[in-house]
């Protein structure tokens, strides 16, 4: 049982090359890489309830239990929401059951061990969220060791019920026959899933009285509580977070009760819902039959371009992280609604943009609000898996690319044209949607697409090249290789300074003076210029793919 | 033609293939035979232009494969040991693709379809999502797909292993007819009767070395009665 679940996480979170030491420095640098860019938001989080505890002592408030239980109750619902993604893919996207059920193993044991790999997660994920608060908790408000012991234990139990809950979601949804396998409907599920929740909780949060800041803050807190009490069971770790005495200590005993409860209620149904459906053999996606179509011929170029067609829209993984950034256009619209329904109108954030738009002084500045929008639309279009993930979601399949009598030059270009030519509906269409809120003229919208479209094309062709040269070929399921892809980082990183140069470049415009038509024309050709050299290069680096190993 | 100069070939510090010398003759039927992991598949790679030799050099139909790659690829019909192809496209799509990446004429492309799909039992399964595909279908698809251009040269990475009956039977007649027409045959595997059956010549690759090489009633004289009693010997080590 031990090594099932040490195997486990081994296999899952790729840790075999902690155990290697040829490969350990390299990885751990990536590793360090990721950390070291995440730790200044983190060490802001810290910070922040640092403060806050600091505030409350400062104004001799009673407030610390509240926003203890505040954030257990966040750090749960966090759970609730990561958990889904990552049990779906512990349980059914991990093809290992073949391998285990022949084993002499109890069913309750395989899930279990599965089911111990997303808790370890997420208990790193909670103790990330929670452990600051508990720390800050000891310090300002110095509840006795019994009090301290009771934090240590709901944190360890904190992702068990929320676990569980999203463990039996995921079982039940699989087992509705006909649509339950799709991965479209998970992939959208989970998409649509988050954007509700997210405007949920924005209109839930927004409700209630706002007097001054103090009560404010309060009342945030009580709302946040309120949500958490609303997972079944986690009201008694927020009694005994929040209770001293005999009174906690019944509350937390009630709780272990609770979770051991949920964790049985889990493994009886997964025996049912999970492992029973594998054995009947129910849980293959019904083949579809179609019509075999003409055999053509053309030129491979073509053909190339309708493969990349293919391979990306027809995956939901690959397809939804191609088009990335573009999701959030449907979901900051909706933001904006919510905002200015529940406002009653106060906050309209386009409404007042178009004011500003005509004031004198945004006149003046008007051709830095255009480079602006276009800069941020090849944001947009560029902050994806599309171009950063090609090569890869390919995988071992690069051995035909590779033995094909075909040049890597005209791989390359069938990649770039098939995915500038997704970017530019998906561009183009974001344009016409803004253009209809943000009041610029035709003229000013034909330059931003154009600029747009050349800095997405030269931000695509670099991270179409880093993949080129070293894409990530061993994967079992294409969500790995889109999403667990440092090609993806390191596109993003390049898009970036590239987006840095252009602003900077800004700036210096400005600070001389220079008249509108120069900056447009400037930029174009700068851009322009990138874009030609990185194909230049590209023609010969491309080359590379002779290097990749599958 | 299959003629491999002094090749070398070593991930990291592990050698996979150690100078090897190996010519394969037109009309030859050519068994690449070795325990796991002693280098057939790297030798196929650096000979169908996947992995780029240390060292030395291959000539396929008298063409370098790695001064003019394309010119060697494109006599070249190449099937890997694993059966990795684009799901997201149906089995026809598929061999459209790999046909017009050989610009393999129209006329000749849907003879070869044919042809090859019917002797595989495949031709209902053509409009189909390879995604839907079993191991020894996705094979199937895999060798029609590397066939479709009529190449010279074939080589088959363990080209059986996961193919039913029928179609074993069916891809070894293939391969003996094809021999017979003059063309090249190289294939690996480590099913020593198949080797005794089929091939005209054997090599037996042990660490990376080409221990023995030959046809087999040579290697019946120089060593022992059996290939199975003549693999047990040269690996022994
Ligand atoms: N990509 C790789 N990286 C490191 N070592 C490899 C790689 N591919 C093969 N090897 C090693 O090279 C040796 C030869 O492998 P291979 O040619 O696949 O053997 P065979 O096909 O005869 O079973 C083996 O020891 C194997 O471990
Ligand atoms: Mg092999």
């Amino acid at each position: 049982m031990i090594t099932l679940l040490r195997l486990q996480l081994v296999a899952s979170l790729g840790l075999n090359y902690l155990l290697q030491p040829g490969k350990r420095g390299r990885k751990l640098g990536v590793l360090l890489f990721v950390l070291l860019s995440m730790a200044p938001a983190y060490t802001g989080f810290v910070v922040l309830i640092g403060r806050a505890y600091g505030f409350l002592a400062a104004h001799n408030l009673p407030f610390y239990d509240l926003v203890l239980t505040g954030m257990h109750a966040l750090a749960q619902i966090m759970i609730l929401f990561l958990g889904i993604p990552i049990l779906y893919a512990a349980l059914f996207q991990a093809n290992d059951l073949s391998i285990l059920l022949p084993l002499p193993l109890r069913p309750a044991h395989i899930l279990a061990a599965k089911l111990g790999v997303a808790y370890v997660l997420e208990l790193i994920a909670a103790a990330i969220l929670f452990a600051p608060a508990l720390f800050f908790h000891a310090h300002y408000a110095r509840p006795g060791a019994v009090m301290l012991g009771s934090g240590a234990l709901c944190l360890l139990l904190l992702p068990a019920i929320p676990l569980a809950l999203c463990a039996l979601l995921c079982m039940a949804v699989v087992n509705v026959p006909g649509i339950g396998r799709s991965k479209w409907v998970w992939h959208l599920g989970m998409m649509l899933g988050a954007l509700g929740a997210a405007a949920g909780m924005m209109m839930f949060t927004n409700s209630g009285p706002q007097v001054d800041l103090l009560d404010l803050v309060q009342a945030k807190m009580q709302q946040v509580a309120q949500m958490g009490r609303w997972i079944p069971g986690s009201v008694f770790a927020m009694r005994a977070l929040a209770l001293p005495g005999a009174e906690g200590l019944l509350n937390l005993a009630l709780y272990g009760a609770a979770v051991v409860g949920w964790g049985v209620l889990l493994l009886a149904a997964g025996e049912r819902l999970y492992i029973r459906p594998v054995v009947r053999g129910s849980g293959v996606a019904a083949r579809r039959r179609r019509r075999a179509d003409p055999l053509h011929a053309g030129s491979f170029l073509t053909t190339y371009v309708r493969k990349e067609l293919a391979c990306t829209l027809k995956d939901p993984a690959v397809a939804m992280n191609a088009v990335g950034g573009y999701l959030s256009v449907p979901i900051l619209l909706l933001m904006y609604t919510i905002l200015k329904i529940q406002t009653k109108g106060q906050v309209d954030v386009v409404g007042q943009l178009a004011q500003a738009a005509h004031s004198p002084l945004l006149q003046r500045a008007l051709p830095f609000v255009v480079v602006g929008i276009a800069l941020g639309l090849s944001f947009l279009g560029t902050s994806s898996s599309l171009f950063a993930a090609s090569y890869s979601k390919d995988g071992r399949r690069l051995w035909l690319e590779k033995t094909l009598p075909v040049p890597a030059w005209t791989l390359f270009l069938g990649k770039f044209l098939f995915g500038m030519g997704l970017v530019t509906s998906l561009n183009a269409v974001t344009v016409v949607v803004a253009a209809r809120v943000v009041p610029l003229g035709v003229g000013e919208w034909l330059y931003i697409l154009l600029l747009s479209e050349v800095v997405i094309a030269a931000n695509g062709a670099i991270a179409l090249l880093i993949d080129c040269r070293r894409p990530k070929v061993d994967w079992k399921d294409t969500v790995q290789a889109v999403k667990q892809n440092v090609n993806v980082l390191l596109a993003f990183g390049a898009t970036t300074l590239t987006l840095l140069l252009n602003g900077m470049l800004l700036a210096a415009t400005y600070r001389l003076g220079l008249p509108a038509s120069t900056l447009y024309a400037q930029l174009l050709a700068i851009n322009g210029l990138l874009l030609a050299a990185v194909l230049v290069a590209a023609r010969s680096l491309c080359r590379g793919l002779e290097r990749v190993s599958v | 033609m299959i003629e491999i100069r002094e090749a070398r070939k070593q991930y990291g510090d592990q050698v996979a293939v150690q100078t090897l010398n190996l010519q394969v003759n037109d009309g030859e039927i050519f068994g690449f035979i070795g325990p796991n992991g002693a280098g057939k598949t790297t030798t196929i790679k650096m000979t169908v232009g996947m992995l780029r030799p240390d060292a030395g050099s291959i000539r396929v139909n008298g063409i370098d494969v790695w001064q003019e790659p394309l010119l060697a690829k494109q006599c070249i019909g190449y099937v890997p040991d694993n059966p990795d192809v684009y799901e997201k496209l149906t089995g026809l799509q598929f061999i459209r693709f790999v046909a017009d990446a050989y610009r393999v004429p129209l006329a000749l492309r849907r003879q070869r379809t044919e042809e090859l799909s019917a002797a595989f039992a495949m031709q209902d399964a053509l409009g189909d999502l390879i995604e839907s595909y079993s191991h020894g279908m996705r094979q199937k698809i895999v060798l029609i797909a590397a066939l479709v251009h009529a190449p010279r040269v074939w080589m088959l990475d363990e080209p059986l292993v996961g193919l039913d009956p029928k179609a074993s039977l069916v891809l070894k007649t293939m391969m003996r007819e094809h021999a017979n027409q003059g063309n090249t045959v190289f294939f690996s595997t480590h099913i020593l009767e198949v080797a005794e059956r089929l091939c005209d010549r054997v090599g037996i690759i042990h660490r990376g070395q080409l221990v023995a090489c030959g046809s087999l009633d040579q290697l019946r004289t120089e060593r022992s009665e059996t290939l199975e009693s003549i693999f047990m010997e040269v690996t022994e080590q």
